[in-house]
């Protein structure tokens, strides 16, 4: 990798006044970071001068829960969210998708707040040396989409791109209500991720994650978290589904099968206030992909998708 | 005509209680071999004219070597804690703590199977506390930091290294440092693990050669041993 | 009949009256302490005063030619020392290109200092020389070329069209096609084996490209002293492949060149691409010449490699209602490196017609082979038996029993059980009831199609069988020799990627010798210069050749210890190295002859009077003022084999799997595995078990998971790392797995042993192509089966 400065802030203001000079990106646990500063997968262009550690700003990393909402630091590693017994008690979906999210020495590094705001796995963008200069590197073209696209989006492109957002924790946050606070804002879950140059969120440039906001669930609600991926650990997920069903309400959301978490509102329809069994499951699982249009090579990741949104409806009964 | 099996599960109880009063086998080496002179990395100056003679004499040219060591970036000065020893350094914005182990401080336990890509557990240190992969972590934000490798481990008279080997969990040794690394942070924190807290534990360590169901019987050796020294 | 090998130090029927150390558990591995404890040092991990660090620019094209290169920015950073390009004023050593060196191989052909790619992420055009790893990629990353992109083609049958692109106008000019192999292993006749056939099956099978890889990465490190230069090398064949390749490019002679083989990290085989294989030596010695320094030159991409097994192929097979099969025929594609043959269906089978016609082409693959490739013969000989068994409803293991044999007859098999004195014993029959019953086959095998599981999921077995085979090897050598300490050293010079073949020769040497197994250690690294020449890899492959000669070091060892024992100082005229200042003094067993005396536990007695005794260091101490020429001298011997003959392999072996296929999602989940080996005769049993274990997760990898995947619109490969090419994890395999080990002494080895190393990973590869059927009752049309081809074949997507 390419040199640079490096800055370890100290507190949240020094490090959003160094992002906001330009140039720089933001470091928690570095798992996704400092693979993409090695390889050179982006153009020069797109590289900091400057990175700002983030790891060095005290009470950043706590979980703890008040007045029924629990809170979780932007720098909390994902293994203390996956055995948190708090975490697991009445929000399991999350506490499952921390632990299926990559492989143990990754999730002890890696934090919440890096988890949401990680870059896509597309193979093309992540290639070695840059050798596909793509629209989410401000090339023009999606090289998938001509290209492999066997785990690419099932739910069309976005700016012509059709990579997926990777990230497992992300459809737990959506399906458990969650909020995000940063620097500037604090946003809906489902309202934090978005299409971006090389970046998966909303967040500006010298913005940063600060919390994790997660509302007690209704008594009665159940929440899973299912992933299918080639192997049980390591893997970015093929297709991910977390779901929260009971009390009279269902949210389901599906991650890399879109650029951003896939909020699946037909099958929550469709299950809303039923009974949950092998039918009514299977019909909701059939509304999830509904909307869904196959590029090339992905017919059968709709299938996939179907399956595990089934299995995580049957997780909740 | 003669028929074993092996069962890996049902064995390594078995052979752990016939294997308990076996001697260490290996020695020890002494922790501070590092810093061997070759370490120097990147503060070596070579400044040099060289006579180059092609192998086998076939042809003769010259050619002059001329470099200054790269720049160490702004501060980057840490202080870094591994297997004991207090090691302060000035350390480039780039280097990952892989580097500065293997290249600065001569611990070459951690290796290097994926090659940065996070994928293989092979460069697994225990930082803080924590089993991490030392090639995801800049050096330069490790200020302060304690580190672990599979040398100290070893030196500690960890029994988790002895376990290994009675165990036989070992094929081409490349994947091992990082096994052992994880699976001493495992038994640190849990000191009766299940086969499913082995698995689990270290399923970010990959073994081409296929030894994992052997590390069942290395950790609880090394569990059993642990549980029989009094503290 | 087989033809049985000539030559000292070979028998195969060979066999000691009681085994102490071989065949024993639980001894432990010599070199595993400092295995575990990180201290062994890899290639890489080697380093010198002042060494430099070097790494080699990729292709970004699966097809190039450089028109113009760059290098200034990556000249002018801080830290390089200099950037080696093509275009170097010393082509004839930099750019060494032999077009001739691979012709089956066209990756092989180009040299790294060359201009041309034959595939995507290929060493070429220019090699950076840094002060340290991080700012050679810092530099590559700096180099800009203009390129001119050449026309390329992945897939082998798209190659061999009559109108496709020429790829290797050098090669041949007309056409990419390599070969139309008609095996010449192929027997019998078509028109009568499918006549005489019940039911005749026709079915298209897929196995596309997979990797070994190296667990290490390629890598040497090369210092020059004066003309002479040492070199560590991480590779499994170091001293066949790279050393020759020095001495042959640059026309040293081989006492200039010293090759040492530290630990190496898995390989699996030879990797027989042009960097790992042919050029990283001579590249090495050239850039270390250059800079005046050490250098370390490594290439940093792990599943690069490619393996063998990949095909597009159609079958055709004829079969009985009993499950006699009459005919197979092959015809299809493969890219060229690909192992295709039926060679294991003509060699274990008696099915009376084989046909296999295979066209291979070229393509921009990172060419190469690996060396699992017995996985190539074992899946296809396994994928017809899987389907017959299956479209039969007959239970899988008696189709393998009734068609069982060698060289089309169940005759050669008996004559082999002869000749090893050991008749009437069937290692199949043997291998099938071993399995069956760890496995608990009875209960778990069904018809197709025709067990749920509680948790929804499909429940399937597999069945796969074949020979154990091990590599054929030539002339092999040992040294033992023993020093004032009374400790024996055997040395040799090989690749050792830690099969344990260490313990291995410890165990045969101390229990042919008498000599403890505690006091003989190993030296294989560090003997580059020496001509002693084990025959890599050393594992249970290389075992079943070399543990011949060391029966002959082991031999020849007492003899020559029981002269120096009884010899007055005459011994120094007749032993094979003179010893001087030995004349004259009193023989250690006066009275006696070598005949009278026998070694145990390290000690020498007088077989009439055992209280007659002196440890073997005494008698070496005797020698007064000659410990240092015990080495070299009297007490040191030279063992050796001779190459074996080919021919076909009697001992079997037979692996069981229980997956649950869950059908919404595509995804298997092997759960049970029971691997039943034949080795003959057991030597480690520690490091074979181990060897089965690794086979376990490679070929079930291979089955279910490992996958090379290009780009079709760029010809790159896109799963050139480790998240995207998919090495099986600890939680990849169901917690049921369990080794069985046979021995039948029916091996063509020492003691009847065989080899196992690659077998197990190779003969398991294909299993999920059965139990996937056996489960749902559809059968996939292509291996790994992944979640998208169970989908696909369930008619869902």
């Amino acid at each position: 990798m390419n040199n640079f400065v490096h800055l370890n802030a100290k507190t949240i203001d020094e490090a959003v006044a160094a992002l906001a000079q330009g140039s720089a990106w933001a470091n928690a646990g570095g798992t996704d970071l400092v693979g993409t500063m090695r390889f050179h997968c982006l153009p020069a262009t797109l590289y900091p001068s400057t990175i700002v550690n983030l790891k060095k700003i005290p009470s950043l990393d706590y979980i703890k829960e008040e007045n029924g909402m629990l809170k979780i630091g932007a720098l909390t590693r994902l293994e203390d969210i996956a055995t948190s017994e708090l975490v697991k008690g009445k929000w399991l979906a999350l506490a499952e998708a921390a632990e299926k999210t990559a492989s143990p020495h990754i999730r002890e590094a890696g934090t919440i707040g890096g988890n949401i705001c990680q870059l896509n796995r597309c193979w093309y963008f992540r290639k070695q040396n840059n050798v596909f200069d793509c629209v989410r590197k401000g090339g023009s073209l999606c090289y998938a989409l001509a290209g492999d696209n066997r785990y690419h989006s099932i739910f069309g492109a976005v700016k012509a791109c059709v990579a997926v957002n990777p990230s497992d924790t992300a459809p737990a946050l959506v399906v458990l209500n969650a909020k995000i606070v940063t620097t500037k804002q604090t946003i809906e879950a489902e309202k934090f991720w978005d299409f971006g140059i090389p970046g998966s969120t909303v967040l500006a440039d010298d913005e940063i994650v600060k919390e994790i906001q997660v509302p007690a669930p209704a008594t009665g609600v159940k929440s899973a978290f299912v992933k299918l991926a080639i192997r049980a650990s390591i893997d970015f997920p093929i297709v991910n589904c977390a779901a929260a069903i009971g009390a009279g309400d269902a949210r389901i959301c599906l991650n890399a099968v879109y650029n951003k978490p896939y909020r699946a509102t037909d099958a929550e329809a469709s299950i809303k206030g039923k009974t949950i069994d092998e039918a009514s499951a299977e019909t909701a699982a059939t509304a999830a992909v509904s909307k869904a249009v196959a590029l090339s090579m992905n017919k059968w990741k709709i299938q996939a998708a179907a399956g595990v949104v089934k299995q995580t409806i049957l997780a909740c009964k | 005509m003669a028929e074993r099996e092996e069962n890996i599960s049902k064995i390594s109880r078995r052979e752990f209680l016939k294997d308990a009063g076996l001697v260490v086998g290996g020695a020890t080496i002494g922790s501070m071999s590092m810093l061997n002179a070759c370490k120097g990395g990147e503060t070596t100056t070579i400044t040099k004219t060289s006579t180059v003679t092609a192998p086998g004499n076939t042809s003769v040219s010259t050619v002059t070597v001329t470099s200054t060591p790269s720049e160490p970036s702004a501060a980057n000065v840490v202080s870094l804690t591994v297997n004991g020893k207090k090691y302060d350094m000035q350390v480039n914005s780039n280097d990952t703590l892989q580097v500065v182990l293997r290249e600065k401080l001569g611990f070459n336990s951690p290796k290097d199977m994926c090659f940065g890509w996070g994928a293989c557990g092979s460069c697994s240190v225990i930082l803080d506390g924590r089993p991490v992969l030392s090639c995801m972590a800049f050096a330069a934000e490790l200020d302060g930091s304690v580190v672990e490798t599979a040398e100290g481990i070893a030196d500690s008279g960890h029994p988790i290294v002895k376990a290994f080997v009675d165990a036989y969990a070992i094929q081409c040794g490349y994947c091992t440092p990082g096994m052992v690394v994880t699976a001493k942070a495992l038994l640190d924190r849990n000191s009766n693990p299940t086969e499913d807290d082995v698995r689990n534990a270290l399923g970010g360590n990959l073994c081409r050669c296929g030894a994992y169901p052997r590390m069942f019987d290395a950790v609880s050796k090394a569990a059993q041993a642990l549980a029989n020294t009094p503290s | 009949m087989s033809e049985t090998p000539t030559g000292n130090g070979y028998d195969f029927n060979h066999k000691l009256e009681k085994y102490n150390y071989i065949g024993k558990a639980g001894i432990g591995r010599k070199d595993g302490y400092n295995l575990a404890s990180g201290r062994v040092e890899f290639t890489k991990d080697i380093c010198f005063s002042h060494m430099l660090y070097a790494k080699p620019y990729r292709s970004p094209y699966a097809a190039a030619k450089i028109k113009s290169m760059d290098t200034s920015k990556a000249e002018a950073l801080p830290g390089v020392i200099m950037v080696v390009r093509y275009d170097d004023p010393n082509p004839q050593w930099l750019a060494w290109y032999d077009p001739n060196a691979m012709p089956t191989i066209p990756g092989g052909f180009q040299a790294v200092l060359g201009d041309r790619a034959c595939h995507g992420d290929q060493p070429v055009g220019a090699v950076v020389i840094a002060e340290s790893t991080r700012i050679c990629d810092e530099a590559l990353s700096l180099i800009t070329v203009e390129w001119e992109q050449l026309p390329w083609l992945i897939d082998g049958e798209a190659a061999a069209k009559p109108d496709a692109p020429i790829l290797f106008p050098e090669i041949n000019p007309k056409s990419n096609v390599l070969a139309v192999y008609p095996d010449p292993f192929s027997r019998g006749d078509a028109e009568s084996a499918f006549a005489q056939a019940d039911h005749i099956a026709e079915f298209s099978i897929r196995r596309w490209d997979n990797g070994c890889g190296n667990v290490e990465g390629a890598a040497v490190v090369t210092k020059w002293q004066g003309d002479e230069a040492d070199a560590w090398l991480a590779s499994q064949f170091p001293h066949q492949s790279q050393e020759a390749a020095v001495v042959n490019a640059y026309n040293l002679p081989s006492n200039k060149y010293h090759l040492f083989s530290p630990a190496h990290g898995g390989s699996f085989g030879a990797t027989f691409h042009n960097f790992y294989n042919t050029l990283i030596g001579p590249l090495g010695a050239v850039l270390a010449k250059k800079t005046g320094h050490p250098v370390q030159l490594t290439m940093d991409t792990t599943p690069y490699i490619r393996d063998v097994i990949v095909g597009n192929f159609k079958f055709k097979v004829g079969y009985k209602d009993n499950g006699e099969i009459t005919g197979i025929e092959q015809t299809g594609f493969s890219p060229c490196g690909s192992y295709t043959s039926l060679e294991k269906t003509v060699g274990d089978t008696i099915i009376p017609y084989i046909s296999d016609l295979v066209t291979i082409g070229y393509s921009n693959k990172a060419c190469s082979t690996t060396q699992r490739d017995g996985a190539g013969p074992c899946t296809w000989m396994n994928i017809p038996f899987m389907r017959v068994a299956e479209e039969l409803g007959m239970d899988p293991t008696e189709i393998a029993l009734t068609n069982n044999g060698a060289n089309g007859s169940k005759e050669y098999l008996e004559e082999i059980a002869i000749e090893r004195k050991r008749p009437g014993v069937d290692s199949l029959k043997e291998c099938v009831t071993a399995g069956k019953k760890a496995f608990g086959w009875d209960e778990r095998w069904h018809t197709p199609g025709t067990r749920q599981l509680p948790n929804g999921r499909k429940h399937g077995v597999a069945f796969s069988w074949a020979e154990e085979w091990a590599m054929w090897a030539n002339f092999t050598q040992i040294m033992a020799s023993v020093d004032s300490d009374g400790k024996v050293l055997l040395s040799g010079r090989r690749g050792d990627s830690g099969q344990d073949t260490v313990s291995c020769y410890a165990r045969i040497f101390a229990d042919e010798t008498g000599v403890k197994y505690e006091d003989i250690s190993c030296d294989f690294h560090h003997s580059s210069s020496s001509a002693i020449e084990l025959k890599a890899p050393g594992g249970s492959g290389g075992l079943v050749n070399n543990g011949s000669a060391v029966v002959d070091a082991a031999h020849k060892f007492r003899k020559v210890l029981f002269e120096m024992a009884t010899s007055t100082g005459e011994y120094a005229n007749t032993a094979p190295v003179s010893f001087p200042g030995t004349t004259g003094t009193t023989p250690i067993f006066p009275g006696l002859t070598a005949d009278d005396l026998d070694i145990k536990d390290s000690v020498v007695f007088d077989k009439a009077n055992p209280e007659n005794s002196k440890s073997i260091a005494e008698i070496i101490a005797a020698y007064e003022g000659m410990v240092h020429a015990t080495r070299q001298g009297g007490a040191t011997v030279i063992g050796s084999a001779p190459g074996l003959a080919n021919h076909h392999h009697a001992p079997r072996q037979c692996h069981f799997m229980e997956v649950e296929v869950d059908t919404d999602t595509g995804k298997v989940y092997v759960t049970k595995l029971v691997n039943v080996n034949d080795i003959g005769k057991a030597i480690n049993p520690d490091a074979l078990y181990g060897q089965q274990y690794g086979g376990s997760y490679m070929g079930v990898g291979l089955s279910i998971q490992d996958r090379i995947i290009y780009d079709p619109t760029t010809g790159v490969m896109l799963t050139d790392n480790l998240i995207e090419y998919k090495w099986p994890t600890f939680q990849d395999i169901g917690a049921d797995m369990k080794q069985v080990l046979v021995e039948t002494e029916l091996g063509h080895g020492i003691y009847g042993a065989t080899g196992i190393g690659e077998n197990v990973g190779a003969c398991t590869s294909m299993l999920t192509y059965m139990a996937i059927h056996n489960a749902t009752g559809v059968w996939v049309d292509q291996l790994p089966t992944t979640p998208d081809v169970v989908l696909k074949a369930l008619g869902k997507a």
